[in-house]
């Protein structure tokens, strides 16, 4: 993986000696030591992570809206969600059409921009700091600003789009255009991540392999095309893999603060429901067992990475 | 290794014409970069009138600073107290608490050491919508809906990552350091704090800086948990303003400019951190 961490230099430590203390009880002890640096941190993850998990798996097998006692259902939580519940495909096209919608920007802008910002020409710097500006931004306060670009009446966006003659758009509120408004706004937030982790990855790339292919003649495309674009393979199914992770998890702020999941559902995707099916409707076994199975997704596409990065990375 | 600094040697191009698409290509990413941006500040600045003309003007006659003092009026002091509050908890906490618990997975040695690691592994996964609903359950039966302990302590307590990070950091320093300090007779709260901790500064600052990020920018756990505007961080309230129907907008594009401002300032003291952070972490979430 790219993530590389500045790798400090061992630097002589001063340490007090304290004489006449002997090293091997110490080593007896080493478990007190441990409940000592591991306690705090191991309840707070048994308290507020592990339990919670294994508790909310259990909630997803039983009818709970939180006033009445849980009525235990089985299975039945995750039938509906299969079988009976009629928003379900709707929320799962929504799902899959802004993550993969997303991706192919979502991971050829950057690299496109990274490999730019390799180049070294002059003002890279300052390119730089602007193309990771998006980091400050909450999802919360980009999306409010998308919001208003996409207004109907006083946007920017349709002042843009004037320009090749197209008439103005309701982008949030037309059924057909709310997601591929949705995913402008997620690809433009990912973008710096993404730019990140390919940058790190270029700069892994051994110089002398541009060399070898300058003097074989090769030109720019052709340098990317057979030097960069294989080296950064591993890297390519990485950002591929957490990028479409992260907007299959993620997309929640954006649509609570965007649309709310409107029009008639048109941008109603998987966490927003959940969300909405746990704390606006109060059914707390539904959206525990809806909540589950995002996550065997997620755990789908961690599997398919593995797999995946087996067979086809070029090392 | 930096990612911040380009190790490419400036090379020159032989053709004009291919640094001219570069540059063409650069200046045209910036400026979709900085489009948003460019269209809050500019909006924060216009009068109330001129905010719903089209096609839009980009340059605000007049330009209305007082828009700003309005919207700071609006927001009050207390969300960005309460923001501190919380991002200065998470930081703080979740520093101490990962960097002891990597330790103690790096180098001592106890009863289902490996086992819990696994099980510290096997939550990485899980995204945190998952948690939130029994979570969410939790906090209600221990009465701390709404109250500042109920809002930082599960965010607090999400350190599996930063555990898993640090003991693999931790792992990387050389033994030996450690075995030289505890003949001297050091017991392992020295060698943590004198000798792990130090070297570890770049790393911490980076997992800091990332840490703070997303606790300042965080949405959904706060709106689960919180009801009262008293204790509301910036984040939430500028999503609450935002659907709020009698919101002007040129108001509401001055209160997202300033609640942008601490990271924003953040971002230009440290970009390198940021950097670093999300090559480090590869931001999950």
């Amino acid at each position: 993986m790219a993530s590389t961490v500045a790798a400090p230099l061992p630097e002589p430590v001063k340490v007090t000696a304290r004489l006449g203390r002997p090293a091997a009880p110490l080593r007896r002890r080493d478990w007190l030591w441990a409940l000592f640096f591991l306690g705090p941190n191991l309840l707070l993850f048994l308290a507020f992570t592990l339990g919670p998990m294994l508790y909310g798996f259990g909630v997803s097998f039983v009818d709970w809206n939180m006033l009445q006692p849980a009525r235990f259902v089985g299975i039945g939580n995750y039938v509906q969600f299969f079988v009976a519940d009629q928003l379900t495909g709707r929320v799962v096209g929504n799902s899959v059409y802004y993550a993969l919608g997303a991706l192919p920007a979502a991971v050829l802008i950057p690299l496109g921009l990274a490999v730019l910002l390799n180049v070294g020409v002059r003002g890279t710097g300052l390119f730089r700091s602007i193309y990771f500006l998006p980091l400050v931004a909450s999802v919360v306060a980009a999306s409010t600003i998308f919001k208003w670009i996409y207004a109907k009446d006083f946007g920017t966006i349709n002042q843009l789009t004037g320009l090749f003659g197209i008439p103005r758009q309701d982008w949030l509120f037309d059924e057909k255009l709310v997601i591929p408004a949705l995913i402008v706004v997620a690809v433009w937030h990912r973008i710096p991540l993404n730019i990140i982790l390919y940058l790190a990855a270029l700069q892994n790339v051994p110089r002398t392999l541009y060399e070898a292919a300058r003097i074989d003649g090769a030109g720019a495309w052709a340098q990317f095309r057979y030097v960069t674009w294989p080296m950064v393979t591993p890297t390519t199914f990485f950002v591929l893999i957490i990028t479409v992770i992260n907007l299959t998890v993620g997309g929640f702020d954006q649509v609570s603060v965007m649309t709310q999941g409107n029009p008639l559902n048109a941008s109603n995707i998987m966490v927003f429901n959940i969300w909405r099916t746990a704390f606006v409707y109060f059914q707390m076994g539904y959206a525990s067992a809806m909540a589950y199975i995002l996550f065997a997704v997620v755990l789908l596409f961690t599997a398919v990475q593995w797999w995946l990065q087996r067979r086809w990375v070029h090392y | 290794m930096t990612v911040a600094v380009p190790s490419a040697p400036r090379r020159t191009l032989h053709f004009s014409w291919a640094i001219v698409l570069v540059y063409a290509a650069l200046i045209f990413g910036a400026a979709i970069m900085l489009y948003p941006f460019v269209y809050m500040i500019s909006t924060s600045l216009k009068s109330a009138a001129q905010v719903y003309v089209f096609p839009p003007r980009w340059i605000p006659t007049p330009i209305v600073w007082a828009n700003y003092v309005t919207a700071f009026g609006r927001l009050g002091i207390r969300p960005f107290i309460n923001s501190i509050v919380f991002t200065g908890a998470i930081v703080l906490g979740q520093g101490l608490v990962t960097t002891m618990g990597g330790y103690a997975f790096a180098r001592l040695k106890f009863p289902f050491r490996n086992a819990l690691f696994v099980a510290y592994l096997g939550t990485l996964m899980v995204p945190f919508v998952v948690v939130s609903i029994p979570l969410f359950v939790i906090i209600a039966r221990l009465g701390w809906q709404d109250t500042y302990q109920g809002l930082i302590l599960p965010i607090l307590a999400n350190g599996a990552f930063g555990t898993f990070l640090f003991r693999q950091f931790f792992m990387a320093l050389p033994e030996e350091l450690a075995d030289a300090a505890t003949v001297d007779g050091a017991h392992h709260l020295d060698i943590f704090w004198r000798i792990y901790l130090p070297l570890s500064k770049p790393a911490l600052v980076a997992y800091g800086v990332i840490t703070a990020l997303g606790a300042w920018n965080m949405y959904l756990w706060p709106l689960i948990v919180l009801q009262s505007d008293e204790l509301k961080p910036v984040t939430l309230m500028i999503a609450q303003f935002s659907s709020s129907m009698n919101a002007q907008l040129n108001i509401m594009m001055a209160s997202v400019a300033i609640a942008l401002l601490p990271m924003f300032v953040l971002y230009v003291v440290g970009q390198r951190f940021f950097v670093e952070g999300i090559a480090m972490t590869g931001l999950k979430g």
